[in-house]
Formats: C-alpha cells, structure tokens, sequence
C-alpha cells in the first residue's frame, strides 16, 4: 500500500509498472462487463450486441429514411412501424393526431415517455370524459428536416390514417452550411452499413468527457475551426444579415409539407418553433449558442435566434395566407430558459408546457374534427 | 455533490486529502476542513450554508455560556434557548406544510370552517406556499449534531471547545453532513484534538477500503436493485402477490446497502483525515428480535435516541407502564425526524409496538429456535418497510393488501435476473460479512488492488450511465 503514497517507488519501478497495468486492465474489462449487463438489465441490450445510435433507429428506404420497426436504444423505442412509443394499428379506431418533427418532438433529453406528444396523449385522454380519446402519434425522427419530412410523409406516415398533423419544423437547419434538401430517391434500399463491435464503455467515456467544459471548449473551437477557415466575412450569417434565401426556402418547403398534408386528407396543425433565449440573447445565453454553432458554423450566436424568431413570424403569416391553424408555441415558450435542456430542445417541464398548451389550443374533442384546410377552422 | 459522483471522487477528494496533509497546524486543518465541508454543501444550494453557519453559532456560543456560566436558571436557559432554535429552524423547514395540512385535514373532519394559512409573507413582498419550502439537505443530521453537543455540554458530558475553527470543523465534516452517522462530538473530540497526527498511511488504506465497499454497497447493490424497484413500486397496484414480495424485498435490501453503503463511506472519509467516525449499521438483517434490530440499525440515530428522547423520558427506571410508553413516544419522534409525512409516524408506531411487544413477550419469543427468530424479525421489518416506502397511507394499505391477499398481476422486470440479484443481495445482508467484519483485520494484500480496481471499474461505469440515484437518506 504504501507505493501509492510514495510516487517515486510507484512509477520508477518496473514492476509497479507492470502492476499498474494489470490493474488499469482489470479495470477496464471490469467496466466493460458492468456497461453490457447493465445495459442488458435495464436497456434491453443484448449481451453482445453493438448499439449504434443511428442504426438502432433508423432504416433507409429507397424513397429516404424512417423509423425502424421494433427499433430500441437507450431509452428509446419504437413500435412496429417505426414509430416512438407503444404499438398502433395500421387504422385508427378513432380519430388519429401524428406529430411530424425532428428531435424536439421525438424528444432528446427528457425522461422516457415524457416527450412532449406522449404528454400530450395523456393529456387529451384525461380531458376525453369518458369519451374516446383521440390517438397520438409521435412520427418524428431525429434530424428530420422538412424536405426529408414531406418525402417521410408522403411514403410512409400518410398510411396510417391520421386526421390532423402536427409539424413542428426545425428553422435551424436552415442556418446549416448547405440548406436542407430531400434524399435522392434510389432503385432500391441502400444496404445496411456493417456494425463493428465496440466497447461500450467507450461511449460512456464520450458521454462523460463531453460535460467536461474545457473538452467541449476545445471540440468545439477545432469544429468552428475546420468549418470556417478560408472563407469570407460574408460567409457568416448575422443577425444583420439573415439568409433571407434560406428563410424563403424553409417557408417554401413548409407550404409544400402542408400541402401534401391537405392532398392525403389531412388537417395540417403548424407549431411555431420555440427557442431557449430571447431574440436579443444575453452574454450567458451567447456562451451556450457558441456551443451550439457546431451544428451550423455558419450562424454567429446572436444570429440563430434571430432568425428562429423570424421563421416563427414567417410560419404565423404562412398559416394565415393559407389558411392553416398555427399554435404559438413559440409565442408562450420561447426566452424561458429554465424549460429547456439546450437552445432547441425541451426538458421534461418544458415538453409538459407545450403539450399542454397544444391541448388547450386544439380544443375539445368537439372541435377536432375534418377542417378542409380552406375557410376558417371551426 | 454525491460521494459516487465524478466531480467528488476525482476532484473535491483529492484536492481536500492533499490540501489537508500539507498543511501543518490543527487550526489551519480545522480551517480546511470548514471550508471543504461548506463547499460540498453548497453544491446543493449555497444559501443553505447561511443556515449551517447560523447553527453553528448558535451551539458554538451556547458552549461558550456553559463553560462560563454555573448557575443552574442560566445554565438551563442555555440548553434550552439554542435547542429552540435549532428545532424552529428544523421545525420551520421540514413540518411547516405537514403541520398545516394535517391542522387543516383535522378542522375539515369535525367540520370547522376555519381556514389556516398556508403561505407566509416574505421580507421581498412575496408569498411563500408552506408545502413548497425547500428542504435543506441533511438539516435533520446537522441538527442533531448541535443539538448533541448542546445537551452534552449542559450535562457535563463534555467540555465545549473555545475553538471555533475545530467547532466549525466539526458540524460542518463533510463525511457525515448531510446523511450522517450522527457523530457526537464527544465520539470525536480526542481525533479532533490530536487532527493530523494519525497514522497516514495505515489510516489511507483502512479508508480506502471502507470507501469501496461503501461504494460497491451503493451503486453496484443498492442502485441496481433500485433499477427494478423503483418501477416497480410506480406501478404497485399492478403487481400480483408474488411480485409485491418481491419488490419489498428487493426494497428492503436496498434502502440497507444504500445507507450502509453512505455509511461505509463517510467512515472511509473519516480515516483519510484522520477521523474515526463511529459505525453505523452491524448486519441489521441478522437480528433476532425488535431491540437486538435497533442495536443494529442506523445505530447512531437510535443512540441519540436512548440518550437524549429515552432516558431523559424515564427509560424503564419507572415501571412497566412508562417503559411502554417511553418506548412507543421514542419511536414516534424517530418516526417523525425522519420525514414530515404520516407514513413515517406509522412506521416509527409499528417499531415502538414491536419493542413493546417484544418486552411484554420477551421470555416466550426467545424460546424459538434462532434462525425462527431471525425469519420473523426479518418479514416484520420488511412490513414496516412498506409505510417507509409508500408517499402516503393509502398506497402502504393497499400494498400490504397485495401482499397478503392472494392477488393476481404482474412480477418485477426480468425477473428471473432479479431474483438472481436478489439472493446475492440477501446472502450478503443475511448471512455475509459487513464493512467492519470484512475490514476488522485488514492487510493490505496485491490480490486486494485487483479487487478494488474491478469494483472501480465497475462503480464508474453505472456512475457514467447516468443510472446512480442520490442516496435515500438524504430526504431526511
């Protein structure tokens, strides 16, 4: 014992050496074998499977992306039609609301079953009296943005029946290098890429090292880095200069969602995306909206919510123009910090809140019914 | 900050062990030790040091007065004024709501129609809702702390300190803060007084040994059977008989490995500094009746207990009658210290009719064969468990209801893995070693280092899997 008081004897003997690798290895596949029965017993992992984030959840069509059926990770897991939560059937006995989203709406960072179209099932069963409930239906997909989302839509959500959708579009993709655009439709499924075994406490390591403020400082400065060097001043958005392109393309591709909606007999239910700062961000909300340029380099911090405020008013006259019922979501939520997990996505209180104010706003079961998508909503 | 948390094992840890050993005086020590221990808790909130620093004061000046002061009017105002305090504050922070509610529930059952207040009005203008005032981690540990050292001095027991570094040190050690054991100062007085002379190295390995155990107890026992408990007892009313069983049992290993586990801990942070903090649990599951059980069981709070409820009461000095009642009012006030909820008085209640049961049958009872004894002890504490466990009194009712009513329903997850998990558990708790039998005579050895880095690896992955749970005691 006394060798680990003394650090000359610990690390200047050969032996100690070799000691202390025996014991680091002993260590490690320690860890390793906790991580896969822990993930076993609580996870549902298999023993020696390899989890892969993406792969676990997702499967590639010919036509683009969607969820796997059965597909399970971490605390996610999805029905037999690729879909989060419990089992549906292919026709709704009632009357059926889908959530199209991205990761808000999928539900990143609260406690399983508390992302917010799971609430909000809950909480329309609880208003429903007695009377059938209406189905919700959570279709999101992490990282799905609109284009994605209308081909996701047109080929395979719109089976199943829905009466009313509810998008909840993410602008700040929009603000990435390149502006979003739908999958090229392939001859068939591409093939499944080959999953190669890794330690799982690899990624236990990651998720740890990542809290870690000077790694994360470091990461993020190396991708800011790599993003930008070499281009212009004029590359980067500001919150003087918003893409208005982009802007126009994210209106555009919202219409031509909605649209497909309306032709599949659907009622189109637009959210305003909500955003954890106000429009004019604070020094400590820009600290936390430099961390999150790593997904879109191009946007300096005041910038992001700058133009997330402005696709909310560009969503709001869209829905007017057109016809189509909004949900200010934005409008109730957004500059509330302690409601969000990071700049876009919800914690358990804040999915609460949207839930419910969607709940509120749609009505009672009397008023859910067909709108045309022309005229007033009743 | 958890002690099975990243932030505490490599960075708080280090940094006060270095620190600490480097400097040279018991003041500078006594200083170090203040400070690292107000830092730990202001990781929950830093304004609750204000409180601790109150308390501290209080109990610190109060021991000033008796060294002092002999007139026994006086003497008795400085025991009774600092006590009032300290139970205001606790009184104020952890009963308010309990109190009003319950004053509420019992007006609204005789059919008064009287309204109590249940906010106050802050200085800043605001209402404060009673039921919403936020519990101050460990203040029902460091209360009894100064409460200890109040009544201790008053009585002569000890000789308060003048130091007011090594009384600082004292309430505010880290180890035993916020979840105890409730450590005297007199325990501790002569570690105190001879702080830094220890035997370093001998001293760091027992510590260490008792720290991993501790952790093992904790986040590979405790939070592993909390991983299928947990979801269990969310969903109680469908669980079949068998199931329910199961649950309770893996509750009461559980909550055993989770405070014995926060124990072994907090005495192998006490042997790094040189402190002998004194044990708390002694294989409780292996009692034979209700009072070998209390010996046995957070043995530091049921000593505070005797000493300062029991024996000022009467004890059993005054006939069969008051040691009955001295018995069930002690088990009340424990079942009341440890939460503001009706549940915690049943419990304290069932305990104080078990004592009081097995001293009006004590002859009959030992005359069962021991490992009868044991079975029986065991099933009646996993009863008690059941109020421990429930938010309130109907969900303990309607438990107990599965439990010994045949009913159908669903088991705990997994549960052939459960089961598997359960018996090793129980085999430890029953019939294995605890800490201090495992660490009674220990040498170090090599094997002893592959041991602890295997369970080291083990505790940091379920720490880095984001699955620990704070430890259950802390509510208290």
């Amino acid at each position: 014992m006394a060798y680990f008081i003394d650090p000359c004897r610990t690390y200047c003997s050969r032996r100690a050496l070799l000691r202390l690798t025996w014991l680091a290895l002993t260590a490690l596949s320690a860890a390793e074998v906790t991580a896969r029965l822990d993930d076993w017993l609580f996870g549902k992992v298999p023993l020696f499977a390899s989890p892969h984030r993406w792969l676990d959840l997702n499967l590639v069509e010919a036509w683009g992306p969607r969820g796997r059926p059965h597909g399970m990770y971490r605390k996610w897991q999805l029905n037999s039609y690729g879909f989060l939560g419990a089992e549906i059937s292919d026709r709704p006995a009632g009357r059926r609301i889908m959530v199209l989203g991205a990761s808000e709406s999928f539900g990143l960072y609260e406690s399983r079953g508390n992302d917010y179209p799971h609430q909000l099932g809950r909480m329309l069963n609880g208003d429903s009296k007695g009377q059938s409930s209406p189905e919700v239906v959570n279709a999101s997909m992490a990282g799905l943005a609109l284009p994605t989302m209308r081909i996701y839509w047109e080929n395979w959500a719109s089976k199943f029946g829905a009466d009313t959708v509810l998008i909840y579009p993410a602008a700040h993709f929009y603000l990435d290098k390149e502006a979003p655009s739908h999958p090229v439709r392939l001859e068939s499924p591409p093939p499944e890429p080959k999953r190669w075994p890794s330690p799982r406490i690899f990624e236990r390591i990651n998720d740890q090292l990542r809290t870690i403020w000077l790694i994360r400082y470091v990461r993020r400065e190396f991708i800011l880095y790599r993003a930008l060097s070499g281009e212009p001043p004029e590359y980067l958005f500001t919150p003087q200069a918003l893409p208005n392109d982009r802007m126009e393309a994210y209106v555009r591709d919202l219409e031509s969602l909605c649209e497909s909606i309306a032709r599949h007999g659907a009622d189109p239910v637009i959210l305003t995306q909500a955003f954890k700062t106000p429009i004019v961000p604070t020094a400590e909300d820009r600290s936390d909206l430099q961390d999150f340029r790593i997904f879109m380099p191009r946007a300096l911090p005041d910038a992001i919510p700058a133009f997330i405020y402005a696709a909310r008013d560009a969503t709001i006259e869209l829905g007017a123009r057109r016809n189509w019922k909004v949900i200010d979501v934005a409008g109730e939520i957004s500059g509330r910090r302690e409601l969000f997990a990071d700049p876009v996505h919800f914690n358990d209180k804040g999915s609460e809140l949207v839930a419910r104010i969607i709940s509120g706003k749609i009505g009672d079961l009397g008023q859910l019914t067909r709108w045309s998508g022309r005229g007033a909503p009743p | 900050m958890l002690f099975n948390s990243f932030v505490f094992l490599f960075a708080f840890l280090p940094i006060a062990y270095t620190v600490f050993w480097s400097l040279n005086t018991a003041n500078q020590r006594y200083l170090w030790l203040a400070f690292a221990g107000y830092v730990f808790y202001s990781w929950w909130n830093p304004w609750f040091c204000l409180l601790l620093a109150f308390s501290t004061l209080v109990s610190y000046t109060a021991g000033l007065g008796f060294l002092s002061v002999n007139r026994p009017q006086t003497r008795w105002l400085l025991l009774a004024i600092p006590i009032t305090v300290d139970l205001l504050l606790l009184g104020f922070f952890k009963y308010a709501g309990f109190v009003v509610s319950s004053a509420q529930a019992l007006l609204d059952s005789v059919g008064a129609e009287v309204r109590i207040p249940t906010t106050i009005l802050l200085p800043t203008g605001d209402q404060l809702a009673l039921n919403e005032i936020i519990l101050p981690v460990g203040i029902s540990f460091y209360t009894f702390h100064t409460i200890s050292y109040i009544v201790d001095s008053w009585r002569g027991t000890i000789r308060p300190t003048r130091n007011l570094f090594e009384f600082a040190a004292y309430v505010a050690l880290f180890p035993q803060l916020v979840a105890g054991p409730i450590v005297r100062f007199r325990q501790i007085e002569r570690d105190l007084e001879a702080l830094g002379k220890a035997d370093r190295t001998r001293w760091l390995g027992v510590g260490i040994a008792f720290f991993m155990v501790g952790l093992v107890e904790k986040v590979l026992v405790a939070d592993t059977l909390a991983g299928f408990v947990d979801p269990a007892m969310e969903n109680h009313d469908a669980l079949s008989t068998f199931g329910a069983w199961m649950a309770m049992l893996g509750y009461t290993l559980q909550l055993y490995f989770d405070f014995s586990g926060y124990s072994s801990m907090a005495i192998g942070l006490g042997f790094m500094f040189g402190l002998r903090i004194p044990i708390n649990f002694n294989s409780p599951y292996k009692a034979v009746n209700p009072s070998d059980f209390w010996q046995r069981w957070h043995i530091s709070l049921s000593t505070c207990m005797r000493d300062y409820i029991y024996i000022p009461l009467g004890g059993n000095r005054k006939g069969e009658l008051n040691t009955l009642r001295n018995l069930m009012l002690t088990m009340l006030i424990g079942g009341l210290w440890h939460g503001a909820n009706w549940t915690f008085v049943v419990w304290g209640a069932y305990h104080g009719l078990l004592l009081c049961l097995y001293r009006w049958r004590a002859a009959d009872y030992d005359r069962l064969p021991l490992v009868a004894q044991r079975a029986v002890m065991l099933v009646a504490v996993v009863i008690g468990w059941v109020f421990f466990r429930s938010i309130d009194l109907q969900s303990a009712l309607e438990l107990l209801r599965i439990m010994f009513i045949p009913t159908g329903g669903i088991l705990v997850d997994h549960p052939a893995a459960y089961l598997v998990i359960l018996a090793v558990a129980g085999w430890w708790a029953v019939l294995g070693p605890n800490s201090i039998e495992m660490i009674h005579d220990f040498r170090w050895r090599p094997i002893h280092s592959y041991l602890f880095a295997g369970a080291f690896g083990s505790v940091l992955t379920i720490i880095g899997g984001g699955r620990e749970s704070p430890f259950l005691y802390f509510q208290f």
